[in-house]
């Protein structure tokens, strides 16, 4: 058997949904509001956490979590893995808290009125 | 809050930028770490090795493309690309050594003298004084006597008020050499009321300035560090100061200057509130004074004007009504530099002026630069540099330039700050001068302006040609005319602010000039002076201390090198003016009759050798003789100013007048010549001479000796014959009577130096400027000239024609200077001793050479011009 055939599928392939534009950053906090971890790490734990529903794409992940970083939200730090390896994390600064109280906030509203257009109230009859 | 997280992120962006290299390494190493993880997981999924490091690049997708956005993300594009202009403007810069040398050392010419006198002048009129709340100290002028202090410290609701004295010598004697410091006497409570403590032990406590009070006396701190090398056990000893054994209470903190001078010990004054006479005889110094927080000023001067008739009416004598009319309270920063402030606000003019003239020489040089380089600038703008961007990285360049002119100068205003400081005169120094942050950011900031000042033109001038670029117009055909008027202007402006500074240095040196032609009235070649201050405890009666100057002046005159010895108690320009009232006889008295008070601004007891030794000419009776000592009839010599104020009808000889609370009558035997006394200008003084036998001197005594010697040659003779008579004596000062008169000069040389000095640089870069601008527009106009000629124009018309075009520039910018030099005269009042602010001689001096500098430095652009070669010139570049 090649060993292609006997891997498991990558979240990838197995087509688990693209995280939607704005919402990495929503994600991102969420993750790091357990505790500070490197970009690796935060993909996991997002595909992981969704079931492998949801992927990051690398490309936007660092871009997204230096954006983050500038924007005073993260904060990262050199350090020393499990593994021994040097890798960076990334924590939540205070104003990283309190911005995921309100993206979090928007989300819920944003998910709830999406959720409730595609149940068809009764004027939205299909 | 929110500013704080923007100034973070400011700062994150500036690592961004600056550490860039760093940046792109941890991002690397980041990026990798994730596509090992990636490459680890899928070796864990059973892929080979190559094959999971395969798929973890593909699934990673574009590398550089994350890296590039990145690195979008990490760092400000704005300072990016002023690192990049801060980059391409070094290269430049490099490129052209020799325009980068010149703008450099033009602005630092410019910053240098800037940043030197703006320290002088921070130190000495800005920054307030080193003591506490100290806008609230003043100083309480026209009273001043010990009484008057007493009384205003017993009654005043409105300020507290202690004296400080004048600068005083001292004897130390007791241990090793004897020595003469520098002192003064304070009030007990003088340090409190500045809010100085001591820097060890304490200062004086109150009752400690009472007569009958254990003697004690205060260190300062260079003094102790010199004389007992930081010793703390120093205030377990005494000094003994005039032959009198003091405990030292304290030392003062370092750098401690005003309102002290600089002494080296204070001492208590000593006031016997019970004994009239010494209390309302005896000055105790400055009045010095702290308002309290509730008066004012006014309030305060209202209080003590109300004090005026009880005080008055105190005196154990009658005293002039109009005593304590001229009570002022003066803040006590104006009363001690006052007289400085406008020397060096001209000063300040000045260097100001040597400033504007670096920024408009640095801003043709630029403006020709640009032209040289619009092959450059059209190729940029064809690249899709915006007219912005253009505008921007000329801004750049110039704040490069400034930047390093900035650094240039301050090195240049170290070295100026040390000569300045040896010439500015010591009273004016109030605190540390020296160029600290406060002064570098000051520079800084005017490094920025001149930045702007020098890029801004040519910046404009290279976006208007990108626009011009931007829409198909560059190139060869945009040679528009407008350049040549903004390098017209800019030297007009220079050679106008050129035209000013020389004017005002024209002036202050020519009054300069007559100040050191005017003649004293008396001898100061091959006369050396020096003052000799006898320990005074020694000789308790006036007998004894007569006999030691007689002592002295034996001594002296038997040294070989002295040919003629004289004594007084107050040579000229000793620094120890003292004038006196006087009563005459069979006039109505002053205090009764409410007429003024007849006045001699000097008097002084002199030996009998005086008036010979210095060569003052007699002009009616007789001088002093050996004969005129104690015992005999008090005689005066009075100078023929103070003869013809009081005795017009030249009735002086044989008059005889008295002085307040004496009652010795002395009687004019002699009238001599005026002799300058304090000072070269200014009204002449009168002056009362007495016979120095009859009128004891209790102080330190000035010694005039004729020689051929040189002072430095009889220094060691004159102490040893001067310590023969008594080995506690002192001698200072030991130097030509003419320096002594220089010394009263000081400060209008200071000015007068440096104000050559800034004219001086302000023509070399006029000169420079007009040479930069001229040779510019010949170089530009080549293909003009090359026309001209080839249409018959002769060398010499050629020549002509560029000289006419700078001798315009020269005439406007002259011209313009030269109404400018009219109205700033009034700057120039105090300083010109006697020459007036339009003097034509000046001004036509400062005109024609500046004409003559502006059209030197135009011919070898006009030569040049007559030289170009028509068809070279017509074949274009």
């Amino acid at each position: 058997m090649s060993p292609t055939s006997r891997r498991h599928p990558t979240p990838e392939e197995a087509r688990g949904g693209e995280v939607i534009k704005g919402t990495l950053d929503l994600l991102i906090l969420r993750t790091l509001h357990v505790g500070p971890m490197h970009g690796w790490g935060i993909t996991e734990l997002i595909e992981s956490g969704s079931d492998n529903l949801l992927s990051v794409n690398q490309g936007s992940l660092y871009p997204a979590l230096y954006r983050l970083v500038r924007k005073g939200l993260l904060r990262s730090k050199w350090r020393q893995t499990e593994n021994n390896r040097r890798a960076r994390y990334y924590e939540l600064t205070a104003a990283g808290r309190e911005a995921l109280g309100h993206e979090r906030a928007t989300w819920e509203r944003l998910s709830r009125g999406v959720n409730l257009v595609l149940a068809g109230g009764p004027e939205c009859e299909l | 809050m929110r500013t704080l997280r923007r100034l973070r992120e400011l700062a994150r962006r500036l690592r961004g930028t600056l550490g860039r290299r760093r940046l792109e390494k941890e991002m690397d190493e980041e990026l990798r770490f994730h596509l090992e993880r990636l490459a680890e997981r899928n070796l864990r999924a059973g892929m080979s090795p190559a094959e999971a490091r395969r798929r973890a690049r593909l699934t990673f997708g574009n590398l550089e493309g994350t890296r590039e956005r990145g690195r979008d993300e990490q760092r400000s594009r704005h300072l990016e690309m002023l690192a990049q202009d801060v980059r391409y403007a070094l290269r430049l810069l490099r490129r052209s050594p020799v325009f980068t040398a010149a703008a450099v050392l033009t602005l630092a010419l410019g910053i240098g003298p800037s940043t030197a006198v703006f320290s002088v002048v921070d130190g000495v009129l800005l920054r307030p004084l080193p003591y506490p709340e100290s806008e609230r100290l003043v100083a309480i002028e026209a009273l001043g006597y010990k009484g008057e202090l007493l009384h205003i410290q017993e009654h005043a609701r409105t300020l507290r008020t202690e004296a400080v004295g004048w600068p005083e010598s001292f004897d130390l004697t007791g241990q090793g050499d004897p020595e003469r410091v520098e002192g003064v006497r304070v009030t007990a409570g003088a340090f409190h009321l500045l809010g100085v403590a001591a820097a060890l032990g304490r200062t004086f406590a109150a009752g400690e300035d009472r007569a009958g009070a254990e003697p004690v006396v205060l260190l300062a701190h260079d003094f102790w560090v010199r004389r007992f090398g930081r010793d703390r056990a120093v205030l377990e000893r005494t000094l003994t100061v005039d032959g009198m054994e003091r405990r030292v209470l304290g030392v003062l903190p370092p750098g401690l200057h005003h309102p002290f001078a600089a002494p080296e010990v204070v001492l208590p004054v000593a006031m016997n509130p019970a004994d009239a006479i010494e209390i309302w005889s005896q000055t105790a110094g400055t009045l010095v004074a702290r308002l309290h927080h509730e008066s004012s000023v006014q309030s305060a001067t209202r209080e003590l004007a109300s004090f005026l008739p009880a005080m008055r009416a105190s005196f154990p004598w009658d005293m002039p009504p109009d005593h304590g009319s001229g009570l002022t309270l003066t803040p006590l920063q104006e009363f001690m530099v006052g007289d400085a402030r406008p020397g060096l606000l001209l000063l300040g003019a000045a260097v100001a002026m040597v400033l504007l003239i670096a920024c408009v020489n640095v801003a043709s040089l630029l403006l020709a630069r640009g032209a040289a380089r619009r092959e450059e600038a059209a190729l940029r703008a064809s690249l899709g540099a915006t007219p912005a961007r253009v505008l921007r990285q000329h801004l750049t360049e110039a704040l490069v330039l400034a930047g390093l002119g900035a650094v240039a100068g301050v090195a240049l205003a170290r070295g100026l700050l040390a000569l300045l400081l040896v010439w500015l005169p010591a009273e004016v120094r109030v605190g540390a001068i020296g160029i600290d942050a406060r002064v570098l950011g000051v520079t800084a900031l005017a490094s920025v302006a001149a930045a702007v000042a020098i890029g801004v033109l040519p910046a404009l001038k290279a976006r208007a040609f990108a626009l011009r670029a931007a829409v198909g117009a560059g190139g060869r055909g945009a040679t528009g005319s407008g350049r040549g008027r903004a390098g017209g202007l800019l030297v007009a402006t220079e050679l106008a602010a050129a035209t000013v500074l020389l004017l005002s240095a024209g002036l202050v040196l020519k009054g300069f000039a007559g100040l050191l032609a005017t003649d004293p009235g008396f001898r100061t070649e091959g006369v050396v002076a020096a003052t000799v201050s006898p320990p005074l405890y020694r000789y308790p009666s006036d007998a004894a201390l007569r006999a030691l100057h007689a002592d002295l002046i034996e001594a002296v005159a038997a040294l070989p090198a002295a040919e003629a010895v004289a004594l007084t108690d107050r040579a000229p320009f000793s620094g120890r003016p003292g004038g006196s009232v006087f009563v005459i006889e069979g006039r109505p008295h002053p205090a009764s009759s409410g007429g003024g008070w007849p006045w001699a601004d000097l008097r002084g007891g002199v030996s009998p050798a005086y008036f010979d030794l210095l060569e003052i000419p007699l002009v009616a009776g007789r001088t002093f003789s050996a004969a005129d000592g104690a015992g005999t009839e008090r005689v005066a010599v009075v100078s023929r100013q103070l003869a013809a104020n009081y005795w017009p009808d030249g009735d002086a000889l044989g008059a005889r007048f008295t002085f307040p609370g004496d009652t010795a009558v002395t009687e004019v035997v002699g009238i001599v010549e005026d002799v300058r006394w304090e000072d070269l200008t200014g009204p002449t003084p009168g002056a009362l001479y007495l016979s120095m036998a009859q009128w004891v001197s209790r102080g330190p005594v000035d010694l005039l000796v004729a020689t051929d010697a040189a002072p430095a040659a009889l220094r060691a003779p004159l102490r040893a014959a001067i310590h023969r008579v008594d080995d506690a004596t002192t001698l200072a000062g030991v130097a030509p009577l003419g320096s002594w008169v220089g010394a009263s000069i000081r400060e209008p040389r200071f000015t007068a130096l440096l104000l050559g000095a800034f004219a001086a640089v302000a023509l070399l870069l006029g000169a420079v400027g007009v040479y930069g601008v001229m040779a510019q527009a010949v170089g530009q106009r080549r293909r003009e000239f090359g026309v001209r000629m080839a249409l018959g124009a002769s060398h010499a018309g050629v020549t002509g024609m560029v000289l006419r075009e700078a001798g315009a520039l020269a005439v406007a910018g002259v011209g313009m200077g030269t109404l400018a030099g009219l109205a700033a005269g009034r700057l120039l009042a105090g300083h010109l001793h006697g020459v007036a602010a339009t003097d034509p001689m000046v001004f036509a001096a400062v005109a024609g050479s500046l004409g003559a500098v502006a059209l030197t430095a135009a011919w070898l652009p006009a030569r040049r011009a007559a030289r170009v070669e028509p068809v070279l010139a017509l074949r274009g570049e």
